[in-house]
């Protein structure tokens, strides 16, 4: 499709040159152009055919005299509209166009030099779904070359608007035999230079089109300059500047080298450097304890771009006194996927990064390969996290980065976990024993749990002692339905021994299925006593449903006390 | 040649009578689809959204946060994606309704939004309306993902569930929208 518009603009182009020349040779003097419709430019057989409204109005002059011809010839566009359909449109479109050439008219050999001047001050287009208001840019367009031997020259060209594209040296009609593809690259290897402020070019090439479907476009701005260049057979692309995001800074002294080769089977290797990354901007304060110490050790991002991939790293993090490393992402451009490898995770003390983490946690883990399936970026490996004298594994993890609402998943099973450890430090209540367990099937959307299986039973393999406080059996029997108190004779001991604690909940369709591992009849133990006494927790709520919304009532009612079915023997 | 035919009709028999008893069942739980099509676009189209709801979080701080939901009403089917998807809309569509009620947009048989016509619009506002009509597809989609998936639909029946919420949608569309009564038939409500 780009490709098609380009080459109706090198139609265009050459036919007003055509149409010129024409009205030159035949004229040879003087004449008005005054009120003419497009049909004389469409009888040229332009590729504006059926395309415009709007009537042009303009002066030729004709100047014969023993050094040649002179031509002069000013043409004003008014109110110009045309569509090629509802997302290439533009309207309201004001051309001033300026040319004059000269040359001998019977001599051979020589050709006409011709200059063009081109304004563009008002008018909005439309090439979906970027939208572009052109009297906000003052738009021009200067260029100058010859006309040989049916060629288009252009020697020099400069057009001012959202950037400064410059261009050298450029010939038209591509020549028949080596294709479109082929004239294009050898466009594109000629010397021209875009140059654009970093600001302006995201905000609407980026954030004005894309920010609707991907809001996160808008939280992030670049601040600098861009230059991007032909150099013979590849593309280069430079930038400094710096990029915030949500108006903090995130990278400053950012410099990119980037060059992209024209042909096949090659690669170019360049790079992108800061002076300082801020990566804790990206992070919301009211979860991690101080984002400004998180920092990317290296300060040097290597990057190759072949003509169908990109590839980048390595890379490492250093946060909470541990690393996360990167040995290579690569990016397929046909299918639009990415590929990350040697994800590898080290000594990542989450407690000292995380605010409501209350025991000590270290992540370690490899995570070899990340690639896409569907819309899915899953990971293969898995993460371990030592907490609470046990150890928590982290598999199948998987993120869908580009869904409307980010979602992202893990299956985790835990063992060996010390609960004095973990409830001392909670406001739950004081629980001695250990327990282990697995969360299968964890989907987290948007920051919310939408689905989970959990499963917690005692681990009899760590054996320790099995003690309850009478605040963590109200609160397990909020969670199970009763209202949460305790009778007054159970109200005279302050812990209670069990046997077994057994729980399993179920997340989906926005309902919890609460049940008690243990059966006896028609009751479910949620904590069973020993046989020798102790505290039964039964579940009081044998289908075990409850809603999302009354969920997070009862987590917010942890603390205060009502009902509950407790036996104390 | 006799032989032949012979065996011809003992195979054309057996295939018969393995055909026939090969029964494919398929459930399709369209009650379900179309109590939780009701309830999310009547929630979708008649209630405001609350004020300074943010309904969009970056995907970065969502990694780690943990927001508090807003399942005011229990639905039939809901979820965190759900909720969330349904809020965007809600947001959404004041800025469409507009649009829908002068006969631009309509509502299409498959459950998406169509743009019927753009005559009597600039270029910034055909812009704008095919920026939204975009982004509230690209919702929809989703959406229609997520209750199939809620409800165990295979995507090869995603089909069904966008008839029956299109149905829906078409029912609450202000005064003025097209709606597409049959394939390519589309009505003025």
């Amino acid at each position: 499709m780009p490709g098609k518009v380009a080459q109706n603009i090198i139609n265009c182009l050459t036919c007003i040159i055509v149409v010129l020349v024409f009205l030159f040779v035949s004229s040879g003097r003087a004449c008005p152009l005054r009120e003419q419709s497009f049909d004389t430019l469409r009888s040229a057989g332009t590729g504006l055919s059926g395309l415009l409204s709007g009537l042009p109005r303009g002066r030729l002059h004709v100047k014969k005299d023993a050094s040649g011809i002179r031509l002069g010839c000013k043409i004003e566009f008014k109110d110009v509209a045309g569509s090629r359909d509802g997302d290439h449109a533009f309207e309201g479109l004001d051309i001033f166009l300026n040319i004059r050439a000269h040359g001998p008219l019977a001599r051979k050999g020589q050709g006409f030099y011709w200059t063009l001047n081109a304004a563009f001050p008002r008018g909005q287009v439309l090439f979906f779904p970027w939208f572009f208001d052109l009297s906000r840019m003052k738009g021009s367009l200067r260029a100058e070359g010859r006309i040989d031997k049916g060629r288009l020259y252009i020697d020099r060209a400069i057009l001012y608007g959202p950037f400064s594209l410059k261009v050298r040296g450029i010939s038209l009609p591509c020549p028949r035999d080596g294709g479109f593809k082929k004239c294009m690259i050898g466009l594109l290897g000629s010397k021209w230079e875009l140059r654009a402020d970093l600001k302006r070019s995201y905000n609407l090439f980026v954030k004005d089109a894309f920010s609707d479907s991907f809001p996160v476009v808008s939280d992030f701005q670049p601040q600098g300059k861009m230059t991007v260049r032909g150099q013979g057979a590849k593309v280069s692309l430079r930038m400094e500047g710096k990029l915030l995001y949500k108006s903090m800074k995130f990278i400053d002294g950012l410099e990119v080298a980037l060059y992209y080769p024209l042909t096949r089977h090659r690669c170019e290797k360049g790079s992108v450097s800061w002076n300082d990354i801020f990566l804790g901007v990206l992070l919301p304060k009211t979860i991690f304890k101080s984002p400004r110490s998180i920092a990317i050790s290296e300060r040097n991002l290597p990057v190759t771009l072949c003509s169908d991939k990109g590839e980048f790293g390595p890379l490492s993090l250093a946060l909470g006194n541990g690393t996360i490393s990167l040995e290579e992402a690569g990016f397929l451009f046909s299918r639009g996927t990415l590929v990350l490898r040697g994800i590898e995770i080290r000594a990542l003390r989450v407690h000292r990064l995380l605010k409501d983490v209350p025991v000590e946690a270290t992540i370690d883990g490899n995570l070899p390969l990340a690639m896409f399936v569907g819309d899915r970026l899953v990971f293969s490996g898995h993460l371990s996290v030592a907490v609470a004298g046990g150890m928590v594994e982290i598999k199948n993890i998987w993120m869908e980065p580009y869904a409307p609402v980010f979602r992202w998943g893990a299956d985790i099973s835990f063992r060996h976990l010390d609960l004095r450890v973990l409830s001392e430090k909670t406001p739950f209540g004081l629980v001695t024993g250990a327990v282990k367990g697995w969360v299968n099937g964890l989907v987290m959307s948007g920051g919310q749990p939408e689905a989970f299986n959990l499963l917690v039973k005692t681990d009899e393999k760590a054996s320790r002692s099995k003690k309850i406080s009478i605040k963590a059996i109200e609160n397990l029997s909020i969670l199970g339905g009763g209202g949460g108190s305790v009778s007054f004779l159970g109200r005279l001991f302050k812990e209670f021994s069990y046997s077994d604690i057994g729980i399993s909940c179920k997340l989906k369709n926005d309902i919890f299925e609460l049940h008690g591992l243990y059966r006896k009849g028609d009751r479910e133990y949620l904590v069973k006593r020993g046989f020798w006494g102790g505290v039964n927790v039964i579940n009081m709520n044998p289908r075990g449903r409850i809603s999302f919304r009354d969920m997070l009532d009862r987590l917010k009612r942890i603390g205060e006390s009502s009902q509950s079915k407790v036996e104390v023997k | 040649m006799n032989v032949n035919r012979h065996h011809g009709l003992w195979i054309t028999a057996v295939l018969f009578l393995v055909t026939a008893c090969v029964t494919v069942n398929i459930y399709f739980p369209a009650a379900e689809v179309r109590k939780a099509a009701e309830d999310i676009v009547k929630d979708v189209r008649q209630q405001t959204p609350e004020q300074g709801e943010k309904s969009s979080q970056s995907p970065i701080s969502s990694l780690f946060s943990v927001r508090e939901a807003h399942a005011a009403v229990e639905l039939t089917i809901s979820n965190a994606t759900i909720r969330q998807l349904k809020e965007r809309m809600k947001k959404r569509f004041p800025s469409l309704e507009p649009y829908m009620a002068r006969g631009l947009v309509g509502e299409g048989l498959n459950g998406f939004l169509s743009i019927r016509s753009l005559s009597g619009l600039g270029l910034r506002q055909k812009a704008t309306l095919k920026k939204l009509v975009d982004a509230e597809n690209r919702d929809r989609k989703a959406l229609y993902m997520a209750v199939a998936q809620a409800l165990n639909i295979p995507s090869s029946q995603i089909a069904r569930v966008q008839s029956i919420f299109a149905l829906q949608w078409q029912k609450t569309a202000p005064k003025g929208s097209f709606i597409e009564k049959k394939p390519g038939k589309w009505l003025r409500k």
